[in-house]
Formats: structure tokens, sequence, C-alpha cells
């Protein structure tokens, strides 16, 4: 074998498509291997990723709605959570989002002998657009209802924002499980599932329609553990609820700060795994 | 190929600090606001070259510091201080482009993906590994002959042998056709007849293909089998590193005299009585100390000999007085 | 020196007939799970203080937990704040109300929504290691369960019920009958939890479903259902009439309601009861069909 040629960072980028193509082939096969399987996860989690806003859809359903929120609204809100969670699960799975399980059970030792950038292992490896398809299914069918029942007419320039806001969406909350989950360096057994507690914070509060908090608390559900931005503050902003008050930039801004946070924190992260590395090993969630 | 060693460790120290924890209400209190750290050192300058081709156990007591070695060979680890060179570049710095000329097989760890077919993690492992078609398809084919990969083919992993597991994840490290191979504890779990046909195939890899091979085990006959060269580590420390002749012959010229003869088992002056097993009696003695046929007249004096065996006394056995005297060296030195 | 054979026999033999405690010899009892007569319960309270100071050595990390639990309550309490903002004496009085029931399910979270590791043990094979210890199995995940609670009783809900009229939250009950009556309704609460957990990893073990799906079924319907987020009353369609009448209700919404002064302590206790001995029936029923496809659940 010859001396391998180090590569570009773009020569990686250009990997993403083919890295997905594998994803899919995989995620495909696995669909028709044991479709009664499959079947059984799709239809879970099309049940069970919405039901995380079933007390904030029953408390609007009996109050008219929440707050300055109608009915319609607040079902956009939820709409919208389902679907950011959707797309987390088809694009981040086997504890790719839940990267403290990774970190603390000793398996980023198989993403670090892959002969391609880390970045590229974590976006590329969790890439299961058909078995976790459902919840985005689920989210559109939410959004469609809420949207047909909402006093606006969506736009072009509409549906750019609202994009924009879904992948910030997104990019924050991956940002925030990822700067969390770095404690699981210093600490692999204690913090093992802290990205199932920030998960869990997120995916709890980001279905409440969150005005009249007070600045600090407003300010963390923004920056510490963004539940804020899960479907709060870019549904306000896409649905003009307060006035001008929320910009439709402010999710996008504020998920670039997460991402640069959690980028920051596990660099910090894997220097310190380089120094201590991982004196355990469970083979939980591993490509399962 | 260069003539420049495959492995080269330099003065290499590993230090880690461990947080202990109380057991009464008092010392957990305690600790958590003042914790206790514990500092281990995992190696202590250790030295070490390995030559191109070469085939290198790597031995020692649980804690010895064999992970720590495995884990800076694998580029997971990165020393305090001295210097690891692998296939001349340094494991953390030249990531992408060492690990893309290695293979690491963990037996503890598997590498396949659970619920997809034993195929779907070699295409996985193709693309990843950005392996030309050509190279992939003649390695695979390799592969699948030696490792007898046909029938597990279209099995998902997780319903895999440990065996049949433990062939995948090998002939999976072995798929890039890599310069270096590192195996720690490829045996583990295995029953005898897999055992052998990952041994045999780890020899056939490095004669025909001249593939430098690093391997752990707890099972020092499977080391034995393997390598000619043994390196046991103890403390952080290189103990011993030679051909496992010599590692033999440290502990003195062992060998072991079975003897069945009429009577009870006869006293033997220069051999320590071992057991007597189904009408035989084991015997250790230091052949540098004393010789078979003086032995023999021994017995001979107390009993009639019906048969006599020699044999050296297992791998494991010698390992097992070395441990046990660095142990009791520890002991004296505390 | 060398030693004589006779040396090395009397070696063996010391080493081969060792003694074993005729405790430990007698065969370990499989029996019904509850057998009142012999609880060893010194052998729990080992697990449960070893469950205990595992979670307190933790320290920070468990902080950061308690922190994210806290800022979940806090949100709540504002949004029923902005939800409920009426200016009428009544309106205050039922807003107090929905506050220190919301701060009492966040600060009793753990135990309104009672939930073992046995189910993990179930997945990591670590029940095998449990069936061969002289203890109850279920009993031993419990023991594990409530030592676990202790720090965080400490950590987190006795400092949020002392600071909760920072919050300008009363956490009191409503009488000091509210206040015994919770005592045992939250133990019957915890019960019907335990009995729940039970039935639902031996669906698991039934059909094969994940211990993941388990609790996101759980954790999905069940906090929702049983009122532990929203009370009760304030569902839709008609659900605040029926849904009480479930045994999810007593899992959270009665010990709740008896600390806020709604309802009948008695009938609400009295429900439970009832609720906690099906719920017990049926998982014994289940666990003893169940036992041996949980061992070999784990591979």
């Amino acid at each position: 074998m010859g001396e391998p040629r180090v590569r570009s960072t773009w020569w990686y980028v250009a990997r993403v498509p083919a890295r997905y193509a594998l994803g899919f082939r995989m995620d495909l096969a696995f669909v028709l291997r044991s479709p009664g399987l499959a079947a059984y996860y799709l239809t879970l989690d099309a049940i069970l990723t919405p039901a995380a806003g079933a007390a904030t859809f029953l408390l609007a359903e009996r109050l008219s709605g929440i707050g300055a929120w109608s009915v319609a609204q607040v079902t956009f809100l939820l709409g919208y959570a389902t679907l950011v969670e959707g797309i987390l699960s088809v694009a981040f799975t086997y504890n790719v989002s839940h990267v403290s399980r990774r970190i603390g059970r000793g398996q980023l030792d198989h993403l670090l002998v892959q002969p391609q950038p880390l970045w590229l292992s974590l976006v590329s490896e969790g890439f299961a657009p058909l078995s976790g398809g459902a919840a985005v299914l689920a989210g559109i069918v939410i959004l469609s209802w809420s949207i047909a029942h909402l006093p606006v007419m969506p736009d072009p320039v509409w549906w750019g924002l609202f994009l924009a806001n879904l992948g910030a969406s997104v990019v924050a909350i991956l940002g925030a499980m990822f700067a969390w989950s770095s404690l699981a360096f210093w600490a692999p057994v204690a913090a093992e599932e802290v990205a199932t507690n920030v998960h869990e914070a997120l995916t709890s509060l980001g279905v409440f329609p969150l005005d009249g908090l007070g600045g600090p608390l407003a300010a963390g559900l923004v920056a510490v553990v963004p539940a804020g931005l899960v479907a709060w503050l870019p549904a306000r902003a896409l649905l003009g609820i307060g006035g001008a008050m929320t910009p439709t930039w402010a999710t996008p801004a504020a998920a670039a700060g997460l991402a640069i946070v959690g980028a920051v924190a596990f660099r910090a992260g894997l220097r310190q795994y380089r120094k201590v590395g991982s004196s355990r090993y469970t083979d939980f969630g591993h490509r399962r | 190929m260069s003539d420049e060693p495959a492995v080269v460790l330099r003065d290499v120290w590993k230090t880690y600090r461990l947080r202990e924890r109380g057991t009464s209400p008092r010392e957990v209190l305690a600790r958590l606001v003042r914790p206790r750290i514990r500092v281990v050192e995992a190696l202590r300058g250790i030295n070490l070259s390995i030559a191109r081709g070469e085939i290198v156990a790597v031995a020692g007591p649980n804690g010895a510091g064999k992970s720590t070695t495995v884990k800076l060979l694998s580029g997971l680890l990165a020393p305090d201080t001295g210097t690891v060179v692998a296939l001349g570049c340094d494991p953390i710095r030249d990531r992408l482009r060492y690990v893309s000329r290695i293979g690491v097989c963990f037996g503890q760890r598997t590498e396949l993906w659970w619920d997809h077919p034993v195929a779907s993690s070699f295409d996985w492992k193709r693309v990843v590994w950005n392996l030309p078609r050509l190279q992939y398809d003649r390695s695979l084919g390799a592969l699948t002959e030696m490792l007898g990969l046909r029938d597990i083919w279209r099995v998902p992993a997780r319903e895999l042998s440990l065996g049949q597991k433990m062939r995948a994840d090998l002939a999976l490290a072995l798929l890039p056709e890599p310069d270096l191979v590192i195996l720690d504890e490829p045996t583990v779990g295995l029953d005898v007849l897999a055992k052998r046909d990952v041994l045999d195939f780890c020899r056939e890899i490095n004669r025909v293909r001249r593939v430098t091979i690093v391997v752990t085990s707890h099972d020092l006959s499977d080391l034995e089998a393997l390598a000619g060269r043994i390196v046991m580590v103890h403390q952080g420390q290189v103990a011993f590193d030679g051909q496992f002749d010599r590692l033999r012959a440290t502990v003195g010229l062992q060998r072991r005299l079975r003897l069945v003869t009429s009577g009870p088992a006869p006293v033997l002056q220069d051999a320590a009585f071992l057991e007597t097993r189904d009408g035989a009696h084991e015997y250790a003695y230091d052949a540098g100390a004393t010789t078979l046929p003086s032995l023999l007249a021994q017995a001979e004096a107390q009993a009639t000999i019906l048969d006599v065996e020699t044999h050296r006394p297992p791998i494991d056995d010698v390992i097992a007085t070395l441990y046990a005297s660095w142990h009791a060296r520890d002991a004296r030195g505390r | 020196m060398l030693p004589s054979p006779a040396a090395a026999g009397e070696g063996l033999r010391v080493g081969a007939v060792r003694r074993i405690p005729v405790a430990l010899a007698r065969p370990v009892p499989f029996g019904p799970m509850l057998d009142l007569r012999a609880i060893p319960l010194a052998r729990y309270r080992a697990s449960a203080w070893l469950a205990a100071t595992g979670a307190a050595g933790d320290g920070l990390y468990s902080v950061v937990r308690y922190v994210i639990r806290l800022v979940r309550l806090l949100v709540l309490l504002t949004i029923w704040r902005g939800t409920l903002d009426g200016d009428s004496p009544a309106d205050h009085a039922e807003l107090s109300r929905v506050l220190t029931y919301t701060l009492i399910a966040g600060a009793f979270a753990m135990q309104l929504d009672a939930m073992t590791d046995i189910g993990d043990a179930i997945r990591d094979g670590r029940i095998a290691t449990w069936f061969v210890a002289p203890v109850r199995v279920f009993g031993l995940a419990v023991a594990n369960t409530i030592g676990r609670w202790f720090p965080s009783l400490l950590g987190y809900t006795l400092p949020v019920l002392l600071l909760a009229p920072l919050a300008g939250v009363d956490p009191r009950p409503a009488s000091l009958g509210s206040g015994l009556a919770f005592i045992p309704s939250l133990g019957l609460a915890i019960a019907i939890g335990f009995a729940l957990d039970l039935l639902l990893v031996s669906l698991m073990a039934r059909t094969g479903w994940s211990l993941w799906d388990m609790r996101r079924l759980r954790v999905a319907f069940g906090t929702v259902l049983s009122g532990a987020i929203v009370p009760l009353a304030y569902m839709p369609w008609g659900l605040a009439d029926w849904l009480p009448w479930f045994p999810l209700a007593s899992m959270a919404s009665a010990p709740l309601r008896i600390w806020t002064g709604d309802g009948d302590p008695v009938h609400l206790v009295a429900g439970q009861v009832a609720w906690a001995t099906v719920g017990w029936v049926a998982a014994l029923a289940a666990w003893g069909t169940q036992r041996e496809r949980l061992v070999g659940y784990g591979g």
C-alpha cells in the first residue's frame, strides 16, 4: 500500500454526499430485511415524538390557547419541535447527538481509528433517513395542519426563513449537546448520560411557549440549555408573535454562537481524551 | 520497503490521575469538597523498537501498561513525555495518514454494525477508508478465502457467534491491507478451533505480506504460538524483551518430569514434587542444576520405573513464576 | 529447599476443603417475590447505601442534573403564571394551588414516576448476577432505586421546598391532615410506579421491544396522563372527568391533589390502594411467566 496523501478539508467535505448515500443504502437494507421491525419503529416514532408536546396541546385546547398563542400557533410550535426532533433522529442517530454516551462508554476510539476527520465521522455516521424518518413525517403533518389554520399565507421568502430557522434550531441543539457532553471527557461515568439530561430538558421545555420568563432564565434557555431555540423563538419570529421583538435572524445567530461553544468545548475535551483516553468500554448503543 | 523500524517508542511516560471515592458518609462528603487524587504511572520510560515484518507479543500482568501501550500505538493516546513513531508517523499529529495504514482489532470491541449484515460493514469500510474498488475486491477475496467469511456474509452482526464475530472483525481490520496490525486480545473468548484459525491467519499474512503485527493477550501459549519475540511489561517498564526461549531461560532451564512407578511417588532430592495424577507422578526440576540420569537413578533406587516423560513447562507456568517473583520483589521493595 | 511430596499434598488438601459458610451453601431462594416472612433488610440496606454513595459521588455532575430539573420547574411555574392570570381572589387561589401542585410535582418527580434500573440490568446482563444473590431480584432493584433517590432528595427536593417562597410559591400542604395523608399516598404512588415498571419489563421480554422504547412510551403518556405535568382538571374534552379513575392518576395526581387539598384524601388513597393491589397482582403474574425470558433477554 502506498503512502496515503494528506487531503484538504474540502476533499473531505466533498465526501459527505457519498457518506449519506452509504447511510441510505445501509438503512434501506435494514428496513427491507425486517419490514415488520421497521414498521414498528416508524409507528412508535411517529406517535411518541409529537407526544412530547401532548401536555402543551391539551392545555392549549382546554384554555383556547396559551397566553398570546392561539391553538393553531401552539400547534405550529409543536409541529416545528417535532420536525426538529425528526431531523435529529434522521441525521444524528446512533448516539451521535447523544455523544456523551459515546465518550463515556469509550466508543470514541472507534471513530479515532478511522482515516477521516472526526467531524466527518460525526456528520455522516448517524444518518438513517428511512428508519428515523417517521418523526419528520409527523412534524410535516402537524405543521401542515397548523399552517392551514393560521391567518398567514406563507410566501417563498417565509419558507426560506422557515428553512433557515429550522436548520439553526438543529445546529443549536447539537451545539448545546456537544458542549454539555464534553463534560464526559473529564467524568466518563458521571456525565455519560448528560446528553440525555440535556435532550430531555430540551424536548420537555422546547414544547412550551416560553413568553413571560424573566431575563436570566430566558437568556439561559437560549444560551445554556437552548430549549427556547427548539421551537419557541423561531416560531415567535416566523409567526410574528410579539410584533417585531423577535427577528427571524435571532435563532440562526444564537445557533452560530452555540455551535462555536460546542466545537470549542469538544476540542478541549478531545485534548483531554488524548491525555487520559478511556479506562472503560461498554458497547451499548454502538452502531445499534 | 525501508529499513527503518515499524514502531519506535522512546522513553515514553504516561501518568493517569484517578479520583478516589469515599465509602462512609463522612468520606463521601469530604471528598466532594476536597477530592483525593491518586496518581498512577502507567508507563515509566518505555523504550521499544519493532522491525518491519516482525511479530511481537506484548504481555504483562493486569495494570502493567499493556493497554496504554496499545492505545499509544493506535493513535488514541498521546504520551506525557517521550516519542512514539510508527510507520514514520506521529500517531497523534499524523493521525489521518497513520490510521489509514494500520489495522486495529480490539478483541472485546466489535467494529461491525450491529443490526446490519456483515457485508454492510465491509461496504462501509470501503467507503470510509476510500479503498479503490480493485484493491477492495482483491483484499476481500483473499480474506473471504482465508477467514471463511462466505457463510456469515449476509448474517447480521448481532446473530454471529463470538468466533464468527472475531473472524469478521479481523477481516475488517485487514481489509485496507495495512502495514501494521495491532491486535488487542484477539483470542479472548474463542474456542480452540476459532483460536487456531485466527493464529494461523495472522502467521499467514505475516509470511505473505510481511505485515508487522503487535499482539497482546493474557493467553501466553497463544502468544508463543504466534510471535517469536515477547515484550513483558511490568509496572510501566519493559521487564523483558527477547525471544520466548530466552524468557524461559530467565527462570532457569525448567523442565517437567513425569514418572509412572510401581509404588508411591519417589522422593527426589533435586526435583520438586508437584502432583500425582492418573498414576503418574509429576516433578519440576532445573536442567541447569541437575541431570535427568541422576534423577532417574534416584527414582530407580526407590521404585521400579514403568514409564518416563520429560517436557518443558507450559509458558503460562513460566510467566506465572516470573510474575510471582516480580510481586515478591515489589512487596519487599515496599 | 524443594518441598517433599507429603508437604505438597498437605498444601493441596488445605486449599481443596475450604469451608463454605452455611448461609451461602444453601440453594438460592427463587420463591415468590413478596415473601414477607424473612426479608433480610440489612442486605437491601447495603445495596441502597452503595447506590446512594455512588450517586452522591457524582458530585458536580449531579448538580448539573439538578439545575436542569430546576430550570424546567421554573419554566412550568412561569407558564402557569402567564396562563392563569385572572384578577379575582378565586383566580389567585387557583393560581396559588396550581403553583404548589407544580412545585411538589417537580420536587418529587422521581418518586411520582418511580422507575427502577431493572430494565437496564436486564439489557446489559447484570440481572444474572442479581439472580444468584441471596435476595429478591426486584427487591434489589427497588433498594438500588431508593438508594439513588437519597442524594437527590437532599440535594434537590429539600432545597426546592425550602427556597420555594423565593419563587413566590407556597410549598406547604393545604393542611396538616393533607400533609400527613400525603405520606401514605406517596408510598402507594411509588408502589404503583414499581408495579408498572415490572409490568413493562415483562412486556419488554415478551415482545422483544427495546428498553428505550418502553421508557419513551412511559414518559410520553405516563407523565401527561398521570397529572405529573398538568393537573388533570386542566385536561380538555372531558378527559378531566375520567382520567382520575385510571391507574396512572394514582401515581401522581392523587398524592398531589392530597397535598394541595383538592379532593377527599380517603377516596383518593382508597383508589390508590385498589390500583396498587391490581398492579402488583398483574406485575407478579407477568414476572412469574416471563422470568426465564427476562434472564435470557440480555443474551
